[in-house]
């Protein structure tokens, strides 16, 4: 729309044409004014004075609509009215628009966000623009193409990349700068361990790393990872839910999340007076909600055949070691149901599946459903009357005393730079303390020795007896080195102090040694 | 010192009641560093006396090879206190050295360096009550000394350790 961009051009009413795309201009693609993607009409006029009378009517209510010279001053709305049809003029003077704009043509306005990408199991990745497209959009709706660069990764690349999507339509196009982070796929992640014997020290201590358990692990398709220790308490936890419940079927489901790493390892259950029966125990990942029918959602875990109830409102120990690993921030589920009989296995009414029906600081167990044997009829919402017996499975920094003699199972978990873990489980056998003794060496020729006291009778000696500086011979008598007051005091730590003094220190009963820097009391040591 | 000493020692080494009472004796080196009493040098070692019959009576301070048992022993608070880990198994060779110098006939020789009266029963007793004995030393004993001696001690200069050796293997000693 153009009214002449100078005082010497042709000066016209406007069209209907132009009315409409004035109106255009205002409501945006939505036709609706006053949002986001309504068009900026910028009409301005160089040469206006105070004087002019130009009259704007709108047809509508949108009066949201200003006009200024070039200088930005906005023309009084006395002087210019624009009707349906036409705009019209002050005939006293040369009227015309500067430049009459809307703010098209828009290229389109790209939107990053960030992107995580798998490597694949040969180290490469690449991604396409939409991934990290953040919602791009073209103001005045062109259809428009979305380009990354760079687009393809590998291992050099693990961690964060930056990248420039590119959006462009007919109008021209924009960028913007999105994060990547390239992760391992985890797909030839594995744990091998070996079991390791290990001696405490003198003081009854010792310590391994993650390495020592190590028996040839891959971690992650380029060989980045970080290895950690972990072991599984040794008192087991129990998670009880209630024991009030009177209503039958004959088994339930219901999920546990964890709120740490655990192991599940048993249930006590509640079962009718006097009855023995046999149970089965059903797990799966993720909730029981959808496959409460579907067996071939489960897998059995457990079987505990001739159990005997424990009274009506004892729990009945299962006694099972179903070893269930499940990590912090996970759902599973459980089936426990009888395998036999109608009945007897006893819950409660509840009141929302999905509810929480107990939880503690390591798992939390919901609201579930009683069963007919076998995943046949639901009854919703039931909350399972019984015990969790657990494990949590906690870091472990690596350190044994005396108290960990004999086997300790340790499990060794390597972690590849996506997250992804692998575990296996290594026995560490802790023994009492090797004392560090080393044998001499025995090839090549020794040292003579030259010079010896004694106090016995002489033949070939000491010329027989090697390495000594001097040699000192007696049946009966032996060497007295210096016996003084603690040589801290005696001898300091000064110039007359020599690295491999010995004394024997009165004050403190002991052969102590000056090792360069300090006396101290000497204790068994090992040189390497 | 060091020298004069070593040719009374060599040319009549059975004359050796003799007290000898002088500053600071040196064996293996020119001179005796810092409050040493007696010093050695460097890459060889000195070898404990072989005694059968560790005295109840002997004074704190006593060192040992006490060949009952084939352990470096030393004389603490009053009781005798293994320096070695083990009993030393000895080669033949070595068991021959031993069982000869116990066929030896004892006299009532001894040594004292930095007195002129004995206060302990030793075949060397060194007297002062603020010098020392500095160990001869050397790198990593248990690596590079061939064939030691029962009995022998020295400093490991590597591991700043004081290793001992019973015949068969090195015990190490440090803060």
């Amino acid at each position: 729309m153009q009214q002449g961009s100078f005082s010497d051009e042709i000066q016209r009413d406007l069209t209907a044409d132009d009315i409409a795309g004035l109106r255009y201009a205002m409501a945006g693609l939505d036709e609706i004014a006053g949002t986001a993607d309504d068009y900026t009409l910028e009409l301005t006029y160089a040469g206006l004075t105070t004087s002019a009378d130009i009259v704007i009517d709108f047809d509508n209510s949108q009066t949201g609509f200003a006009v200024s010279q070039s200088g930005g001053s906005f023309i009084n709305a006395d002087h210019i009215r624009i009707t349906t049809n036409t705009i019209y003029f002050n005939t006293n003077y040369n009227w015309y628009f500067n430049t009459v704009t809307s703010s098209g043509p828009a290229p389109p306005n790209a939107v990053c966000t960030p992107y995580t990408a798998q490597l694949s199991s040969s180290g490469t990745v690449t991604i396409t623009a939409s991934g990290v497209d953040g919602g791009t959009t073209d103001p005045n709706g062109d259809p428009f193409t979305l380009s990354v660069s760079p687009s393809t990764f590998t291992c050099a690349d693990i961690g964060e990349n930056m990248v420039t999507l590119t959006a462009t339509d007919v109008d021209g196009s924009s960028t913007c700068t999105a994060i990547v982070t390239v992760v391992d796929s985890g797909d030839s992640l594995a744990a091998v361990c070996q079991d390791i014997t290990v001696s405490l020290d003198n003081s009854g201590n010792a310590s391994i790393i993650p390495n020592d358990l190590d028996g040839g692990s891959t971690v992650g398709d380029c060989g980045f990872g970080t290895t950690f220790m972990t072991t599984v308490s040794t008192t087991s936890n129990s998670l009880q839910t209630l024991f009030s419940g009177t209503t039958q079927a004959e088994g339930n489901m219901f999920d546990v999340k964890a709120q740490q790493d655990i192991i599940i390892n048993s249930f006590d259950i509640k079962l009718s007076n006097g009855l023995t029966t046999d149970i089965e125990v059903y797990f799966k990942e993720g909730t029981w909600v959808g496959s409460e029918t579907t067996a071939g959602d489960w897998t059995l875990v457990a079987t505990a055949n001739s159990i005997t109830s424990s009274g009506f409102n004892n729990p009945t120990p299962l006694n099972l070691n179903m070893g269930i690993s499940v990590k912090s921030g996970n759902r599973v589920a459980f089936y426990v149901t009888r395998s036999s009989g109608s009945g007897g296995f006893t819950y409660s009414q509840g009141t929302a599946v999905g509810n929480t029906l107990a939880s503690d600081t390591n798992i939390t167990v919901f609201e579930g459903a009683g069963k007919f044997y076998p995943f046949s009829s639901t009854f919703a919402p039931r909350n399972f009357n019984g015990n969790i017996i657990y494990n949590t499975v906690d870091p472990f920094n690596g350190n044994f005393d005396t108290s960990d003699l004999g086997n300790n199972t340790i499990i060794l978990n390597v972690e590849d730079n996506g997250g992804n873990i692998e575990t296996c489980d290594a026995v560490v056998t802790i023994v009492e303390s090797s004392p560090c003794v080393r044998p001499p060496l025995l090839t090549g020729t020794p040292q003579p020795s030259n010079t010896a006291f004694t106090s016995v009778n002489v033949g070939a000696w000491p010329g027989n007896l090697n390495n000594a500086f001097l040699a000192l011979e007696s049946k009966e008598k032996g060497l007295v080195i210096t016996r003084m007051a603690s040589p801290e005091t005696s001898i300091g730590n000064g110039a007359d102090a020599v690295q491999g003094m010995l004394v024997y220190d009165t004050d403190d009963q002991c052969l102590k040694l000056y090792n360069g820097t300090t006396w101290n009391c000497i204790s068994q040591g090992c040189p390497d | 010192m060091m020298e004069g000493l070593k040719k009374i020692l060599i040319a009549i080494p059975v004359l050796f009641l003799s007290t000898i009472s002088v500053a600071q004796f040196a064996v293996g080196k020119t001179n005796v560093e810092g409050a040493g009493l007696l010093d050695f040098g460097t890459g060889k070692g000195l070898i404990l006396p072989w005694v059968e019959t560790a005295a109840s009576t002997d004074a704190d301070g006593t060192l040992i090879f006490d060949t009952t048992d084939n352990k470096v022993k030393a004389r603490i608070n009053g009781a005798w206190v293994d320096l070695s880990e083990n009993s030393g198994t000895l080669n033949t060779a070595k068991a021959n050295k031993v069982s000869q110098h116990l066929l030896k006939t004892e006299n009532d020789n001894n040594i004292i360096l930095g007195s002129t009266t004995p206060s302990a029963n030793g075949v060397l007793v060194l007297e002062s009550t603020d010098k020392a004995l500095i160990l001869p030393k050397m790198a990593s004993p248990h690596l590079n000394m061939v064939d030691p001696e029962p009995g022998t001690i020295v400093y490991d200069t590597d591991a700043n350790l004081m290793c001992v050796f019973n015949g068969e293997e090195w015990t190490f000693w440090g803060e």
